[in-house]
C-alpha cells in the first residue's frame, strides 16, 4: 500500500497495536492529542484507522488498561506497527499456582500469599518461620533453642494418622524432599535415640519473592498424589531491567533461655534425701548446716563421718544454659537488561544455641537467570548451593534417663559430693556436664537445587511448549560421638555413630500452555504436562565403640575396636510418573471455572494400585462486576468461590508391598567368638497397599473494599481423607511390631478468616492491622476395626479404636498417651483420672495403695485400679490457631508485631511423672513436690508422699496429672526500623538498620519449657506429648541492611 | 529450521520421560530359603533373635527377677526401688522387661515359622544339602518349642503362633497353655526327628528336643490341668525319664564348673544348648548388666544380686564348694582404681541392699581390663549338669533306684558329697535336689519354673516362706525383699499391655 495525501491536507493513519506477545489488541483508545474529542478504537485484531485535520497536533496517544500509554509522532508515518508495553503498576496482579500462575482475580482455590519483608526474611533461618502466625489454617510447629532442629508445619489440621502430614514444597517448580526426611539412627548405642532434624535447611528465606500456600484441593490436585496436605509453592527472587542493585545486610542476635523448670535447689535436695533416707531406714547422706551441705559417710559399724569440704552446689540448667552470639550476613546484586535479567546472591549465617556446643553454620550462593535465546525461546535459570554444618541440633535423645540431655539437665541432682560413688549406678553416671564437654552430634549438609526451563512460543496464538527440568541433590552426614564421661561412651569405652543421608531426586516436566483471551469475554488459561519424578534414597548407618583413643573424636571411626553397627545401606527409591491437566477459564470476568485433572503412578504401590486419579472443579463468581454489586460503591473486589477436589497421598515408606527378607543390621556370634551374617523376615508385606485419598469442599469469599480499607477472605472447608495409610502397630506376638495398611477414613471440618484492615494509608503514616484465626475439628469417621470394650468414666462402650505409640523406651512414660477412636477427634488423650492424695483418714483406699499416695478415680467402682478405669484426659488438638500483625510506618520508622498462639490444646508433659513425685530415687525433683509433699503430720491433696512409687500406676497408663492446657499467645516478632536519609551520599540507595526481637513474650499457663511441642513431630501415633522437649530461647536481633 | 529446533527439544522432553515404576530394593525374597547357604544364615537369624538384648538379658532379668531369689539395685538402692516392689516382690505389673521379653520372644518364634513355610522337609535325605535343610528345619521347630514352653509357663495363655503373619493374619486369640504344651510336644517330637547335626558345631543336635520333652513332661507331671485327662501324673514320669534318658551318656560334664561361665570354654562337652555371643556380633550386654559394678574397666550395673539367704544356705549346705566362687562374687577390687569392693558376706553390716547381697557372677564379663559394653560369652541355655539333675529328680519320683547316682555324677565333679536329704525319704530327696538344682544351675534360667513347677503351695512352702520367715534369722526389712504370698499373683506374669492394647482378639 502506497502512502496516499489528500489535497485536503488530512491524514489517514492506519495500523495495528498488538500486546508484547505480538497478539492484536481489540479496544484500545487512540486520541490525537490535544483534541480530546477526536479519537477512534482497535478493531477484534488490533487494526485501527484515525483521520488526522489539518490543525491537529501529529501526535497520537495510545492506552489501553494495563499497558502503558505511548505518545507516537506521526509527522512522517501514515502505517504505523505498535507493541505497547505492560504496565506492572496497572497491571493484574498474578499468582503462582501448581504448575503455572494466573491472574489474581482468576483464582478459584483457596490460596494465601506470604508476602516476604527483608527485614523478617534476615531474621529467619528457615522457610518455616516465615509462614508462622501469618496464615490461617497454617501451625507452624518450631524451636528457637535449637538451631537446626525439626520443626512441623500442618496446614487445615492433621490429614491422615500417618504422622508425617507434612506439605509439599515446591521451590521455582521443583518438588523439594519433605521436611522429615533425614539420616537414620544408627544404633549401636543402648538405648540411643536420633531426633529428627528440620529438613527445610538450606533455602534460604533471604533469595524468597513470595510463598503461596495452597489450601483446597482445587489448588492442590494439580499434584495429585502428594497435594493432600497442602502446597507451600515458593518463588525466588529475580532481577529487574535497569543497571545492578546491590544489596547486603547483617544481622547480631543474642539468644538466651526463655523459660526453665523450677527444681530442688542443694539444701531442698539434700534435706530431701535425709528424709528419704531417714523413711527407708538408711542412714542420712547429706549434713545440711548453715555453711553448706556436707557429704556423710559411714563406717561398717554405722559411726557417720562428715565431710570436710562442703559439696558442689550446682543449678544445672543455670549452667548449662547461656547467652549466645549469632551472626548473619549476606549479599545480593540483581539487574537486567531487554533480554533478561539476573539475581545473584550469597550469604553466611553462624547460629548459636543456647547451648554452649550448640550451632548451625551456613553458606548459601545463588543465581537466578533469565534469558530470552530468541523472538521465542525463553531460558530460566536456577542454581542454588547451600552448605550446612550443625552441632547438638536436637538437644540429643529424646528418651528416658541420663539418655536424654534435656532430661538429665532438669533431673540430674544438685549436689556433687566426693562421698558418694557416682560411677557405676545407671542412674548415677554421665552428668549433665557431659553432653556438653564431651558429646558432639554434629552433621554436615549439602544441598543443591538446580533447575533449568526452555519455553518455546508455538505458533498458535497463546500456546507455548516448556520443559523444565529441575533437582535437588542433597547429602548429609550425622556423627554423634559419646566421650567416655557420657553414660553412653562409659558403657562402650567411647562411641561413635555414623549416619549418612545421599538423596537426589529430579523431575522432567512437560508442558503446553495456552493463554489467551478471546472478544475480551472469554480468557482461558490452560496446562497439560508430562512430569516423571525420580527420588533416590540412600541412608547409611554404621556405629563402633571402644576406642583406643578419644582424642579424634568423631573424625576416626577406625580407632574404635568394636563395630556395633556393621556398615549397611538402606536405599528407598520412588519414581512418580504423572499426566496432568488444568484449566481456568473466565467469561466476562464474572465468571470462572477451573478444572484440572491428575493421573499418578507411583511405583511403591502394587501394579494393580499403581495408578490413582485426581480431579478437581472450581466456581467462582465476580460479584464485584455485577452491576448490583458495582452500584453498591462498596467493593474493590468481591469474589464467591467453591472448589471440589481429590488429592492423594503415598507417603509411606518404599517397598512396603514386599517382603524384605534381608538384614536386621546385626550379627550372630561363631564358635570362637567370630560373626556370622545373619538373614531375617524383617516386615509383614502388604501388597494391597493403595492410595489414601483426600476429597475437599471449599468455599470461600474475598472481599476488598474499594479503598482498600478492610480486605479479608473467608474460608469453609470440609475435607475427608479415606484409605488411610498408616504404620500400625499390631500385637507383637505376630513377630512384627507394625504393618502398613490402608485403614479407615478421616474428616476435618474448618473455618479459616483473615482480614486486614489499613485506616490509614499516607506517604508519611501508614497503619495495617491484620489477623487471621483458622478453627478446625478432625473427626475419625472410619476405622475398620471389630468393635470391642472401650471403658469411658467406667462403662464399657462397643467402640472401635486404637491405641497410639509407647513414648519412651524407658520405664517411665511408657504406654501409650493417645487413643483413636472413631467417631471422636483424632488421639485424645486416654488414662487415668485422679482425685487428689488418700488421707490417713480416708476409708476407700484401694487395695496396694496407702495415705498419702495419688487417689486415682475408681471409674467402674470394682475396688481396684487398672486398665478399666482408664478414661479420657483431654485432647491434644485445638480449638484454634490464630495469629494477627501491626505495622506500622511512620515517615522513616517502621514497627511490625507478630503474634502467634493456638487455643484450646491440651499437652501430656511427661517431665512431670518424676518432677511432680517425691519418688525417693536420686533425681531432683519439682520443690512444690517435696515441700508440699503429703506426709502423716502434714496431709496435703496436692503431691503424693516421700516415697511414693509411681511406676505400677504408671506402666497402665498415664495420669491426668502430667495433663496441662497447652494454649498460648506468643509474641513472635517484634521488629523496629529506621530508614536512615541517605539523599545526600551517593553511594547508598537505602540503609536500614533495625532491631528486632523473636519470642519475647509467651503467654500461658503451660508449666513445661515450650507450649509448643516440638517432640515426636512426624509420629502420627504420639501427638500432644511433650517428652524432654527442648526449651525455647528469646532472642534479640540488630541487623542494617544496605541498598547500593 | 527453527520448526527443527522445536522437534528436537519436544523429542528431548519426551524422550526423558520413558520411565520405570518397578521397585527394586536391596534386599532378599522367600528364595533365600532355597539355597543352603543363605538358608543356613537364616537359621542364624532364628537364633540371633535369640540372643537380642530383648529376648535373652531380658529373659534373665525376668526368669530371675521372677524365681524369689534375687533381688537389685537397679533404680535406686533401696528395697523400695520399682523392681523390688514389683517383679522381685513376686508381685509383677505391667513392666517394659518382661513386655520386650514378650516382644523377642516372639520375633524370633517369627523367624522360626518363616522357616518351617519356606523351606520343605525331605522325607529321606541323602544328600548334603537336604541334611542340611532338614536340619535347619528341625532347629526352627526346636526353637519354637523352646520359645513357648518359656512362654507358657510365665504368661500362661497366650497366642499361639504356628503360622507366618500376613496382612490379613495379625490377631491371634490366647490358647489355652494347655494347648500350647501339645504344640510344645508335637514341635518337639518333630525337631529331634528332623535334627541331624549337619550345622555342626555351636548348634543343637537331636538331643535338645530330648531334653526339652522331658522338662515339659515333668512340668506336665505335676500339673494335672495342662495335661491330657487320659494320663497320670506316673506315665509323664516315665515320659520324662524316657526322653532324658534319651540324653544321658551323649554328653559329658566339663571337669572345672567355673569354666562352663568363661568364653574360653564354650561348646563344650557338656553344653547342649548354646547360644553364640560375640563381642563384635554386638549383641550381647549381658556382661554389662550382670558384671558387679566397677569390676571391669567400662561402665557395668551389677543388677542382679541373689538373696543373702539363698547364699547362706549354699554355704551351709556345702561349705568349701567351688561352685560357691564361680556363682557370687562379693569381694573384688576396683578395677580402675583398686579400691576393695565388697558386700555381703565379706561386709556383714548389711547397711543398704547394694552392700547385703553378693552378685551373681555367672553372666559377668571375667577380664578385668575388658572396656566394652559387649561382651563374648556365650550363653548355655541347657547344660547336662540340668539334664543329670532332672534324672535323679525323675527317678526319685519313678522311685527306680537311680536317683542319688545321678546326683552323685554332678557333685562328684565338684568334690562334694551328696547332703544328708538326698539320704531320706522321697520327700527329703524332692526337697534336697529342688535345692540341688539352686546350687548348680542358680541364674541360669530355670529357677522361676522349677520354683513353680510344683504348684503354689510348693513354691509358698519351699520359696516364700523360707525367705520372708523365722527361717531366714538374717531377714533385715531394710534390704531384704518380703516376698508376696498372694497366689493371683506369684505364679504368673501378666500379658503385656502393649499385646493387649494392639490385639484386637485379646481383652486384657
Amino acid at each position: 500500500m502506497l502512502p496516499t495525501i489528500l489535497l485536503s491536507q488530512s491524514k489517514v493513519i492506519t495500523g495495528n497495536v498488538t500486546d508484547d506477545t505480538g497478539e492484536g489488541l481489540p479496544g484500545v483508545t487512540i486520541q490525537i492529542k490535544n483534541s480530546p474529542k477526536s479519537g477512534a478504537l482497535t478493531d477484534f485484531d488490533g487494526n485501527f484507522k484515525i483521520t488526522l485535520s489539518p490543525e491537529d497536533e501529529k501526535v497520537l496517544i495510545f492506552s489501553y488498561l494495563g499497558f502503558k500509554r505511548q505518545e507516537i509522532n506521526v509527522s512522517n508515518s501514515s502505517f504505523l506497527k505498535i507493541q505497547l508495553e505492560t504496565d506492572a503498576t496497572q497491571l493484574d496482579e498474578v499468582v503462582v499456582v501448581g504448575y503455572g500462575s494466573i491472574l489474581k482475580k482468576d483464582v478459584t482455590g483457596a490460596l494465601v500469599s506470604v508476602k516476604v519483608k527483608d527485614n523478617v526474611a534476615n531474621q529467619s533461618f528457615s522457610v518455616d518461620q516465615l509462614l508462622q502466625g501469618r496464615a490461617a489454617g497454617v501451625q507452624v510447629t518450631q524451636n528457637a533453642g535449637s538451631p537446626g532442629s525439626g520443626i512441623s508445619v500442618k496446614i487445615r489440621g492433621t490429614n491422615s494418622l500417618r504422622g508425617n502430614n507434612e506439605p509439599l514444597y515446591v521451590i521455582d517448580g521443583v518438588i523439594i524432599s519433605s521436611a522429615g526426611e533425614d539420616v537414620l539412627a544408627a544404633g549401636g548405642v543402648g538405648n540411643s535415640g536420633q531426633e529428627n532434624q528440620n529438613g527445610l535447611n538450606g533455602i534460604n528465606p533471604r533469595d524468597i519473592e513470595s510463598i503461596q500456600i495452597l489450601k483446597d484441593a482445587s489448588a492442590t490436585a494439580i499434584y495429585g498424589s502428594r497435594g493432600a496436605n497442602g502446597v507451600v509453592l515458593i518463588t525466588t527472587k529475580k532481577g529487574e531491567k535497569g543497571k545492578v542493585k546491590m544489596s547486603s545486610f547483617i544481622t547480631n542476635s543474642i539468644r538466651s533461655i526463655d523459660k526453665t523448670y523450677d527444681v530442688l535447689d542443694g539444701v531442698g535436695y539434700a534435706n530431701y534425701q535425709n528424709e528419704l533416707a531417714l523413711l527407708n531406714g538408711n542412714n542420712p547422706r547429706f549434713d545440711v548446716g548453715a555453711s553448706g551441705v556436707f557429704g556423710v559417710t559411714y563406717d561398717p559399724a554405722g559411726n557417720p563421718t562428715v565431710s570436710d569440704t562442703p559439696a558442689q552446689i550446682l543449678n544445672w540448667q543455670d549452667e548449662l544454659y547461656r547467652q549466645s552470639f549469632s551472626t548473619k550476613v549476606g549479599f545480593t546484586a540483581s539487574g537486567g537488561s531487554d533480554n533478561g535479567n539476573y539475581y545473584i546472591s550469597a550469604g553466611f549465617d553462624d547460629q548459636k544455641g543456647i547451648v554452649s556446643n550448640s550451632s548451625l553454620k551456613s553458606t548459601d550462593v545463588r543465581i537466578n537467570l533469565n534469558q530470552d535465546l530468541s523472538d521465542k525461546l525463553k531460558l530460566r535459570a536456577r542454581v542454588s548451593a547451600s552448605f550446612n554444618d550443625t552441632n547438638f541440633a536436637e538437644s540429643g535423645d529424646l528418651i528416658g534417663a541420663n539418655q536424654s540431655f534435656v532430661r538429665n539437665s532438669i533431673l540430674f541432682r544438685p549436689v556433687l559430693t566426693g562421698e558418694i560413688e557416682d560411677f557405676g549406678d545407671d542412674l548415677e553416671s554421665g552428668n549433665p556436664y557431659s553432653w556438653v564437654n564431651d558429646f558432639l552430634d554434629v552433621s554436615k549438609e549439602k544441598r543443591y537445587i538446580a533447575s533449568i526451563g526452555l519455553t518455546y512460543k508455538l505458533p498458535l496464538k497463546g500456546l507455548t511448549y516448556q520443559i523444565k527440568a529441575g533437582g535437588n541433590i542433597r547429602t548429609k552426614d550425622r556423627r554423634r560421638f559419646y566421650g567416655l564421661t557420657t553414660w553412653q561412651g562409659a558403657l562402650g569405652n567411647g562411641a561413635l555413630q555414623i549416619s549418612t543421608l545421599n538423596a537426589k531426586s529430579y523431575q522432567i516436566n512437560n508442558f503446553l500452555r495456552f493463554n489467551r483471551t478471546f472478544n475480551r469475554k472469554h480468557r482461558i488459561n490452560a496446562t497439560a504436562g508430562i512430569t516423571y519424578d525420580v527420588r533416590n534414597v540412600e541412608n547409611s548407618i554404621y556405629a563402633v565403640e571402644d576406642f583406643v583413643t578419644t582424642e579424634l573424636t568423631i573424625q576416626q571411626p577406625f580407632l574404635a575396636s568394636v563395630i556395633t553397627q556393621p556398615l549397611r545401606f538402606l536405599k528407598s527409591d520412588q519414581q512418580i510418573f504423572s499426566v496432568l491437566g488444568r484449566l481456568n477459564y473466565t467469561y466476562n470476568n464474572k465468571y470462572i471455572l477451573t478444572a484440572s485433572f491428575r493421573r499418578d503412578g507411583v511405583s511403591k504401590f502394587a501394579k494393580n494400585n499403581r495408578f490413582g486419579f485426581f480431579p478437581s472443579f472450581a466456581l467462582a463468581w465476580r460479584m464485584d462486576n455485577e452491576n448490583f454489586i458495582k452500584n453498591l460503591n462498596i467493593f474493590e473486589n468481591l469474589k464467591l468461590r467453591a472448589g471440589w477436589g481429590q488429592i492423594g497421598n503415598h507417603g509411606v515408606r518404599a517397598y512396603g508391598t514386599l517382603s524384605d527378607y534381608g538384614i536386621n543390621g546385626q550379627l550372630y556370634g561363631t564358635p570362637g567368638n567370630g560373626t556370622s551374617v545373619v538373614l531375617t523376615l524383617n516386615n509383614i508385606a502388604n501388597p494391597n497397599l493403595t492410595w489414601e485419598t483426600t476429597e475437599q469442599l471449599n468455599l470461600g469469599l474475598d472481599f476488598e473494599s474499594k479503598n482498600n480499607r478492610v480486605s479479608g477472605s473467608i474460608d469453609l472447608y470440609d475435607k475427608t481423607t479415606k484409605n488411610l495409610l498408616q504404620n500400625t502397630p499390631i500385637p507383637t506376638s505376630s513377630g512384627f511390631s507394625n504393618i502398613l495398611i490402608n485403614r479407615g477414613s478421616m474428616s476435618n471440618k474448618g473455618i479459616e478468616v483473615a482480614l486486614n484492615f489499613n485506616p490509614i494509608s499516607t506517604d508519611d503514616f501508614d497503619l495495617n492491622i491484620g489477623g487471621n484465626i483458622a478453627f478446625n475439628k478432625t473427626r475419625i469417621e472410619e476405622l475398620g476395626i471389630p468393635l470391642k470394650d472401650f471403658y469411658i468414666d467406667g462403662v464399657a462402650e462397643q467402640r472401635s479404636y486404637y491405641y497410639g505409640a509407647q513414648i519412651s523406651r524407658g520405664q517411665y512414660f511408657r504406654t501409650p498417651v493417645n487413643v483413636f477412636i472413631e467417631g471422636e477427634e483424632t488421639s485424645l488423650f486416654y488414662g487415668l483420672q485422679t482425685n487428689g492424695i488418700y488421707q490417713t483418714d480416708d476409708t476407700d483406699i484401694v487395695d496396694g495403695a496407702q495415705p498419702g499416695d495419688v487417689r486415682f478415680v475408681d471409674q467402674n467402682e470394682d475396688g481396684v485400679i487398672d486398665i478399666l478405669d482408664r478414661t479420657f484426659i483431654g485432647n491434644p488438638n485445638p480449638d484454634f490457631v490464630y495469629g494477627f500483625n501491626l505495622n506500622f510506618k511512620y515517615k522513616r520508622f517502621t514497627t511490625n508485631l507478630l503474634f502467634n498462639g493456638v487455643y484450646g490444646n491440651d499437652i501430656a508433659n511427661g517431665n512431670l511423672i518424676k518432677l511432680n513425685n517425691a519418688e525417693g530415687l536420686q533425681t531432683n525433683i519439682s520443690p512444690n513436690a517435696y515441700n508440699n509433699a503429703w506426709r502423716p503430720d502434714a496431709q496435703t491433696n496436692l503431691y503424693p508422699r516421700i516415697g511414693y512409687e509411681v511406676i505400677p500406676n504408671q506402666s497402665l497408663a498415664v495420669s491426668d496429672r502430667i495433663i496441662e492446657d497447652g494454649s498460648f499467645l506468643r509474641l513472635n516478632n517484634v521488629t523496629l526500623s529506621y530508614d536512615i536519609p541517605v539523599d545526600k551520599i551517593k553511594m547508598f540507595e537505602r540503609f536500614n538498620i533495625y532491631v528486632a526481637g523473636q519470642n519475647l513474650v509467651t503467654w500461658t499457663s503451660y508449666s513445661g519449657y515450650n507450649p509448643e511441642v516440638s517432640s515426636f513431630l512426624n509420629n502420627g501415633l504420639i501427638n500432644g506429648v511433650d517428652w524432654n522437649g527442648a526449651p525455647n530461647a528469646k532472642t534479640f536481633l540488630l541487623g542494617i541492611n544496605i541498598n547500593f | 529450521m527453527k520448526n527443527l529446533k522445536f522437534i528436537i527439544v519436544i523429542i528431548f522432553g519426551i524422550l526423558t520421560n520413558s520411565c520405570n515404576l518397578d521397585e527394586d530394593p536391596i534386599f532378599l525374597d522367600q528364595t533365600m530359603y532355597d539355597n543352603p547357604q543363605s538358608a543356613k544364615a537364616a537359621l542364624d537369624g532364628i537364633y540371633e533373635r535369640l540372643t537380642t538384648y530383648d529376648s535373652m538379658e531380658r529373659r534373665y532379668w525376668i526368669n530371675n527377677g521372677f524365681s524369689g531369689l534375687f533381688i537389685t539395685h537397679r533404680q535406686g538402692n533401696n528395697v523400695n526401688n520399682p523392681h523390688n516392689r514389683n517383679l522381685m516382690a513376686l508381685k509383677p505389673v505391667q513392666d517394659l522387661d518382661s513386655e520386650r521379653f514378650w516382644r523377642g520372644v516372639y520375633a524370633a518364634i517369627a523367624q522360626a515359622n518363616a522357616a518351617i513355610k519356606n523351606i520343605s522337609i525331605t522325607e529321606n535325605p541323602t544328600t548334603s544339602d537336604e541334611l542340611l535343610f532338614n536340619d535347619i528345619i528341625g532347629q526352627a521347630y526346636f526353637v519354637r518349642a523352646w520359645a513357648y514352653f518359656d512362654l507358657t509357663r510365665l504368661f500362661k495363655d497366650i497366642p499361639l503362633w504356628t503360622e507366618l503373619s500376613d496382612q490379613d493374619n495379625i490377631n491371634k486369640a490366647k490358647s489355652l497353655s494347655k494347648e500350647v504344651y501339645a504344640q510344645i510336644i508335637s514341635d518337639a517330637e518333630v525337631a529331634a526327628s528332623l535334627i541331624n547335626g549337619s550345622t555342626g558345631l555351636g548348634y543343637p543336635k537331636q538331643y535338645a528336643p530330648n531334653m526339652l520333652l522331658a522338662k515339659v513332661y515333668m512340668t506336665l507331671a505335676t500339673n494335672s490341668e495342662l495335661r491330657n485327662e487320659s494320663m497320670s501324673e506316673m506315665d509323664y514320669w516315665q515320659m520324662a525319664y524316657d526322653e532324658a534318658n534319651k540324653v544321658y551318656g551323649q554328653y559329658s560334664l566339663v571337669s572345672d564348673y567355673s569354666s562352663i561361665f568363661t568364653d574360653s570354654n564354650e561348646n563344650n562337652s557338656e553344653s547342649i544348648f548354646e547360644l553364640q555371643t560375640s563381642q563384635d556380633a554386638s549383641n550381647s550386654q549381658m556382661g554389662r548388666n550382670y558384671t558387679p559394678n566397677n569390676y571391669k574397666m567400662s561402665q557395668n550395673f551389677g543388677w542382679l544380686r541373689v538373696n543373702a539367704d539363698i547364699f547362706e544356705i549354699h554355704r551351709a549346705m556345702y561349705p568349701n564348694d567351688p561352685r560357691i566362687d564361680a556363682t557370687y562374687m562379693y569381694d573384688y577390687t576396683h578395677a580402675r582404681t583398686g579400691a576393695p569392693q565388697r558386700t555381703y558376706p565379706a561386709i556383714t553390716t548389711r547397711r543398704n541392699v547394694r552392700a547385703s547381697h553378693p552378685f551373681l557372677f555367672k553372666f559377668a564379663e571375667k577380664d578385668k581390663t575388658h572396656s566394652n559394653q559387649f561382651n563374648s560369652q556365650n550363653i548355655v541355655v541347657y547344660r547336662y549338669a540340668d539334664l543329670l539333675l532332672m534324672l535323679a529328680e525323675i527317678s526319685n519320683e519313678l522311685q527306680n533306684g537311680q536317683q542319688l547316682s545321678f546326683v552323685t555324677e554332678v557333685l562328684n565333679r565338684v568334690g562334694m558329697t551328696p547332703q544328708v536329704g538326698f539320704y531320706g525319704s522321697q520327700d527329703d530327696f524332692r526337697k534336697a535336689i529342688m535345692n540341688e538344682y539352686r546350687f548348680e544351675l542358680i541364674g541360669e534360667g530355670e529357677d522361676s519354673h522349677n520354683n513353680r513347677r510344683r504348684g503354689f503351695d510348693y513354691f509358698l512352702n519351699n520359696t516364700i516362706l523360707i525367705h520372708n520367715n523365722n527361717s531366714n534369722p538374717g531377714f533385715k526389712p531394710s534390704v531384704d525383699i518380703l516376698l508376696s504370698t498372694d497366689p493371683t499373683e506369684t505364679m504368673s506374669l501378666p500379658i503385656p499391655q502393649i499385646e493387649i492394647n494392639t490385639n484386637e482378639l485379646i481383652d486384657g
